[in-house]
């Protein structure tokens, strides 16, 4: 499926959880609260992992701010109540 | 020591989970998943179709040779531990990286670091980023707290090391931009009243971050402005530098 027809999903789920699968294998899963021209934004249903260090600034406290290229999604998908 | 991780990308650039597979044994109980959301989060590239362009580019840049010389010398001058270093692309696609950050990131233990780096670095750039996050390794190194018992406090005073660490060795156009959000009188007033309040709030605690980022409302980069405040006043009333500090315990920067 295209760039295009990601896209138009994201914009349609906007305020949604949905569950969105990459080619690099990983699944995400929050709710869309933001969609730009190439990315999508997720407010993560749960918070991550910390696995501890320290950053330069950009890091965990721009997890909000946290997006997935458009061009990376295999699949896309609405959850179910049963997730969350 | 430098992990040639150039080697790694040119073979597994496409499969990032396969090459994080690599690093499980520096992470404790941490799957090969974990460990890669974690470094995404923190500026690692995603697969990009022209992604092995920019490793190219990379390369061709030289930065794995900068990378070995400078820390070669920062070694030297702060007695600091041989540590892998572990270089990858940044995440070229993230807009807050490339607008606030140049498109660069990192991220240090006691143990190992990260670098996470665009093209569009240059080789001073990356020397200051180095600098940066390698005396974070060095901080935690000679200061004899385990980062897990680390407090709001704790990480001010490491963040304004690192920062200071840059001003010394490259001088003012090296720090990071948001060091010039703030007049020292900001500063002042910031940190009486929105941080030193919470000096002795928990690493793993949610406010530790939002302190430090200044999220969700308050002053953008808030600990990390503050951080490099106290340590430059401090600097400059005990007429010391960087590497006079490192073992300095947290709370004599408020003496």
């Amino acid at each position: 499926m295209s760039v295009q027809h990601f896209h138009a999903m994201c914009h349609k789920y906007r305020g949604r959880a949905v569950e969105i699968r990459t080619h690099d294998g990983r699944v995400h899963r929050g709710i869309i609260h933001r969609v730009t021209p190439n990315r999508v934004y997720l407010q993560p249903l749960a918070r991550r992992r910390n696995l501890g260090g320290f950053g330069y600034g950009f890091g965990w406290g721009w997890g909000w701010g946290f997006g997935i290229a458009i061009g990376a999604i295999a699949a896309i998908g609405l959850l179910s109540l049963f997730w969350w | 020591m430098i992990i040639r991780t150039d080697k790694w990308l040119l073979n597994s650039y496409d499969k990032p989970l396969e090459l994080c597979k690599q690093l499980i044994g520096l992470f404790e109980n941490a799957t090969t998943y974990e460990i890669y959301e974690y470094l995404v989060l923190h500026g690692m590239y995603q697969p990009d179709k022209d992604g092995k362009e920019q490793v190219r580019q990379l390369k061709e840049k030289r930065i794995w040779d900068i990378v070995v010389e400078e820390e070669k010398k920062l070694q030297q001058l702060w007695h600091g531990p041989d540590i892998p270093i572990f270089i990858f692309p940044s995440d070229a696609h993230n807009e807050i990286l490339k607008q606030e950050f140049n498109g660069k990131a990192g991220l240090a233990f006691k143990d190992k670091l990260f670098l996470f780096i665009s093209t569009d670095n240059s080789e001073m750039e990356i020397r200051a980023l180095l600098t940066h996050e390698y005396n974070h390794v060095c901080r935690l190194t000679h200061y004899q707290k385990a980062e897990k018992d680390y407090v709001l406090l704790d990480t001010l005073i490491l963040e304004g090391l690192a920062e200071s660490a840059v001003l010394e060795r490259f001088g003012q156009s090296y720090l990071s931009h948001w060091m010039s959000f703030y007049s020292e009188e900001e500063l002042e007033q910031m940190w009486r009243t929105k941080v030193s309040p919470y000096i002795h709030t928990r690493k793993s605690s949610i406010d530790h971050d939002e302190i430090l980022y200044g999220l969700p409302d308050s002053p953008r980069m808030l600990g990390y402005c503050v951080g490099y405040y106290l340590v430059q006043k401090f600097i400059k009333e005990q007429h010391s530098t960087v590497g006079e500090l490192l073992n300095e315990p947290s709370q004599s920067f408020l003496k």
